[in-house]
């Protein structure tokens, strides 16, 4: 015997829902306080995000001071060192540290798995050292404890939990045969329902998203507009995450014949979207996308400086053609006879360096190419989990993902290339006829560009990360669809 | 007993027709085979990279050889490459590959064998640290963790188990057939542990097939020194680690109201063991033994080096002006020897600090079966911190020797021979003794054990109340 719930009575109309929408918020609210386990599991959840919170900011400071210290230290090794020929100061070379990024302390993103420090020196382009995976314990792969993972894990379950009963409760208790004779429309009712574990999750994390906001200005008080909004656009995207379990809740359990059915479907789907999707993309793209290792793009470096570029002209022709376009834009073509030795020696320093350049952008757009298709492929699975969208975001807005640290990356290597030119370009124009004998001192030095690296702002995020945006929207629109669809059609015996 | 095998039996029918217990078991299944293939696929590649790191130490020792051989029959000599130079070869010319091959069942888990080195080329130059492991694997992928077995038995299996066992005794209350069995002369106990040990026999089949089909199919273990006693360790803990989680679905159960709390309160403390506690866990060995800080590293090298490199950037640098080379290789010999001095106490720190942390989280590892399967499953595979950390003490020790060879030839000013490159040290890695790993997994396997037992009580004693029977959802 199935009856279907079509009544459009005079609830309908806008003036009486809003308060009608409130009595049933509060009826459900009333519930789910009176029952003792959601506020254990309330607390703990709380308790876990305060401690994480705390946990990650304590070390993100650590780690940020140390950062900066160091960063200050290599520059006064750089500014304190010896006379010497600059081109030997640019073998000597300096290091530049990775600031940490926006919001690291919320989540960790990849930077336990990255290296923090460049090494910039002539001739190449050093791998990131440092890198903290490698004095970590096995224990480190259970992920750790950060927001973001209590947010991605924990709270879609504390959802589920409160919300698999919501209307396969009622149908079991027969109570749902009431409701619905009480003449009230079912979106009104869903919209009870849905605001009803909105408020409950509201009262474990209205007061974790506070701290979370203090914890961000605290973080970053006088440039904090940037991480403030960074911090606003990673709520917003952990809100529709949690949208999207609310919905799909009361989806199931409305469509669901008993509510241990709609709990092992929920529960299913949570094993699916949070555990297996995210590792097994991550897993499966590697294999889809082969990338090459560092070790394999230097050896390629490596054989290109010697031999030219694949394809192209091979090294003497190329450096001959760069040392000729370079003095042409100099306006020394063919004055080479009244230029002495120094300048010829510092002409020559700039086009060895220009030509290595090219072979290193050549060699590194490709792994960057390769590497993107990694994660497009990992970020593709997004469709299949929810989980991977709020997570590629979650990273993104934390500026702790792959692109943010490409960013430096790349940041780094423009930087050791003015320092190598502006080091050369003193040898050509000073040297004179002492050549390699020419020393040059602190004054020079100093005049190295310092290196300073800004996260950018958030709408470049937002930029680099559309196709996560758009599927965690599809998700959520997904999922009020079939919130409201499974009520309207809904059998109430 | 003759009863709980008719329990076991009847149980065994009844679950051949649920649907919904294969269906996950399918699932499961496909789940291990794609972690085998991946891990299989993974241990393949690593074994030709190292394969390949050692075919090139070996083609670039032959090649210097050769050239040396066919200069001391009169070919001319460049310095920067000269193969009978101890300085230059040691230096720059024949950097020699340390492997550490990977363990026997290496594709069962992938641990922390993705980001330590597995292959160090080590000249004579000083050594601070070894690059991170990078084998074209993006960093956001290598975040999310491997799809290994390890992490299909360590997250996944428990919540199988969970799908088939949370509503044994409350499954059958709620259906109005507990009562109808009950009239037959069985116990309660004997009903629920058959039914438990039923589905505890099909998963561990399950388990069982894949778990050691795959590796002993594609691996070939048995035939490998020290493969057989990491199998039978590595199937004691499966075995262990699943019946942990039935005794504990069954506390559940025995205890429980309702099918769908039993589902939550499994599930949380899936969350309990599986996540939280190893967070924890990590946090308290963070907190304790904090790694010393690799970004201090950096500048105290760089501190320590100062004098070494700019005295040695001030040689290389010079493009323009000739060194001589004896007096080159005698200065930096005792610019090197300055800087390791003074940065070994650091480096020493560093690994007494690791040490420490890889103690504690050995003594961390009980508080969850969690962390006992993963680091006992690490243990087996080859892939832990420990085996690593014996690799890298060895790795120092060949560094040593490589340095002793090259140094002591540089400092007399002897020229190399073709018999000195016939006795040039080459690194092979010796594993530990397997006592030590069959100690560490036995005492896991021993613990799990405990859990097991713990359990067991537990849901025996939620047996034995009265209103096991009748009670229902509140």
């Amino acid at each position: 015997m199935t009856e279907r719930a079509t009544s459009t009575g005079a609830a309908g109309r806008s003036g009486s829902r809003s308060s009608l929408v409130g009595t049933l918020v509060r009826k459900e609210l009333r519930e789910v306080v009176r029952d003792g386990r959601f506020r254990v599991v309330g607390l703990v959840a709380f308790g876990l995000l305060v401690a994480s919170l705390a946990f990650g900011l304590a070390r993100v400071r650590a780690v940020a001071t140390e950062r900066q210290d160091a960063q200050r230290e290599a520059e006064h090794h750089w500014q304190t060192q010896d006379a010497k020929n600059p081109h030997v100061a640019a073998h000597y070379g300096t290091h530049v540290f990775k600031p940490t990024g926006a919001l690291p302390f919320v989540d960790p993103g990849i930077e336990p798995f990255v290296g923090s420090s460049a090494k910039l020196e002539a001739h190449r382009r050093n791998d990131l050292e440092a890198s903290p995976a490698l004095d970590a314990t096995g224990l480190s792969r259970f992920g750790g404890l950060s927001v973001s993972a209590v947010l991605q894990l924990l709270v879609p379950l504390l959802v589920i939990a409160l919300g698999f009963g919501a209307w396969s409760a009622e149908r079991e208790r027969g109570t749902l045969r009431q409701l619905a004779s009480l003449g009230v429309a079912p979106r009104v009712l869903v919209s009870g329902k849905a605001l009803g574990i909105v408020a409950a999750l509201g009262a474990v994390l209205g007061p974790a998203l506070a701290l979370g906001a203090a914890a961000t200005w605290v973080w970053a008080p006088p440039a904090g507009s940037s991480s403030l909004a960074r911090f606003a656009a990673m709520a917003l995207s952990y809100l529709a995450f949690f949208g999207v379990f609310v919905g799909l809740t009361l989806a199931v359990s409305a469509r669901a014949s008993t509510s241990r059915g709609a709990l092992v479907a929920l529960l299913g789907f949570w094993v699916w979207a949070a555990l297996i999707v995210p590792r097994a993309a991550a897993d499966a793209a590697a294999h889809i996308a082969p990338a090459p290792s560092h070790a394999a793009i230097d050896a390629a470096v490596r054989e290109s400086l010697e031999r030219g570029l694949p394809g192209g002209p091979p090294r003497e022709e190329r450096l001959t053609a760069i040392t000729e376009a370079m003095m042409e834009a100099q306006g020394w073509k063919g004055a080479e006879m009244l230029m002495d030795a120094a300048l010829l020696g510092g002409i020559e320093l700039q086009s060895e360096a220009a030509y290595e350049n090219e072979v290193i952008d050549h060699h590194f757009a490709q792994l960057a190419a390769a590497i993107e298709t990694q994660e497009r492929w990992a970020e593709a699975a997004a469709v299949l989990s929810p989980v991977v969208a709020v997570r590629t975001l979650s990273m993104a807005f934390a500026g702790t993902d792959f692109a943010h640290h490409r960013r430096f990356a790349d940041a780094a290597e423009a930087h050791r290339r003015a320092l190598v030119d502006m080091l050369n370009q003193n040898f050509a124009e000073k040297a004179g006829t002492a050549a390699w004998d020419y020393r040059a001192g602190r004054e020079l030095w100093e005049k190295a560009p310092a290196f300073r690296h800004e996260p950018p702002p958030v709408a470049w995020v937002a930029s680099q990360k559309g196709s996560s945006v758009l599927a965690l929207v599809g998700w959520l629109a997904l999922a009020t669809i079939g919130a409201w669809q499974s009520a309207v059609r809904m059998r109430v015996a | 007993m003759a009863m709980l095998w008719t329990v076991f039996r009847v149980e065994w029918r009844s679950a051949r027709r649920e649907r919904a217990l294969w269906a996950v078991l399918a699932l499961f299944t496909v789940l291990a085979t794609y972690a085998s293939v991946s891990g299989w696929a993974l241990v393949r590649t690593e074994a030709t990279v190292a394969a390949g790191a050692q075919a090139e130490d070996r083609g670039r020792l032959a090649r210097l050889r050769a050239e040396l051989v066919a200069m001391e029959s009169g070919a001319a000599p460049r310095h920067a490459t000269d193969p009978r130079s101890p300085h230059v070869v040691g230096r720059d010319l024949a950097p020699r590959a340390a492997v550490l091959p990977p363990g026997p069942l290496a594709m069962v888990a992938v641990g922390q064998r993705d980001v330590l080195p597995q292959v160090v080329e080590l000249t004579t130059r000083p050594r601070v640290s070894d690059p991170a492991r990078d084998d074209g694997k993006s960093p956001s992928l290598r975040a999310s963790g491997s799809f290994d077995l390890a992490f299909v038995f360590v997250f996944l299996l428990p919540l199988v188990v969970v799908a088939l066992a949370y509503d044994l005794l409350t499954g059958e209350r709620e259906r109005g057939t507990l009562a109808l069995v009950l009239a037959q002369p069985v116990s309660l106990r004997t009903f629920v542990l058959g039914k438990a040990l039923s589905r505890a026999a099909i998963l561990l089949a399950t388990v069982g097939v894949l778990g050691l089909a795959t590796p002993l199919a594609l691996g070939g273990p048995v035939a490998t020194a020290g493969g057989p006693l990491r199998l039978g360790l590595y199937a004691a803990l499966l075995v262990a680690y699943v019946a942990f989680w039935f005794f504990v679905a069954l506390a559940v159960d025995a205890w429980g109201r309702s099918s769908a709390a039993n589902a939550l309160s499994l599930v949380a403390l899936w969350l309990l063991f599986v996540v939280i506690v190893p967070g924890l866990a990590s946090v308290a060995v963070d907190t304790i033994h904090p790694s010393p800080s690799r970004v201090e590293l950096v500048n105290l090298a760089r501190e320590a080096a100062r004098d070494a490199e700019s005295t040695q950037s001030s040689l290389e640098g010079n493009h323009g002006k000739v060194v001589d080379p004896a007096e080159l290789g005698r200065r930096s010999i005792e610019v090197q020897a300055a800087f390791e001095a003074e940065v070994a106490p650091v480096l020493a720190r560093f690994r007494e600090q690791r040490h420490r942390q890889q103690g504690l989280v050995d003594r961390l590892r009980f508080v969850s079966p969690a962390i006992l399967l993963h680091e006992g499953l690490s243990d087996v595979a080859g892939s832990s911190v420990t085996r690593h950390q014996g690799f890298a003490a060895q790795v120092d020790t060949f560094h040593a020797d490589l340095k002793s060879f090259f140094f002591t030839r540089q400092e007399r000013g002897a020229p190399l021979a073709a018999a000195d490159y016939d006795a040039m040290p080459a690194f092979s890695y010796r594993e530990p003794p397997d006592a030590e790993i069959a100690a560490r997994v036995g005492a896991s396997v021993l613990a799990l054990a405990l859990g097991c037992a713990a359990a067991l009580a537990v849901a025996l004693a939620g047996l034995r109340r009265k209103d096991a029977v009748t009670r229902s959802a509140g």
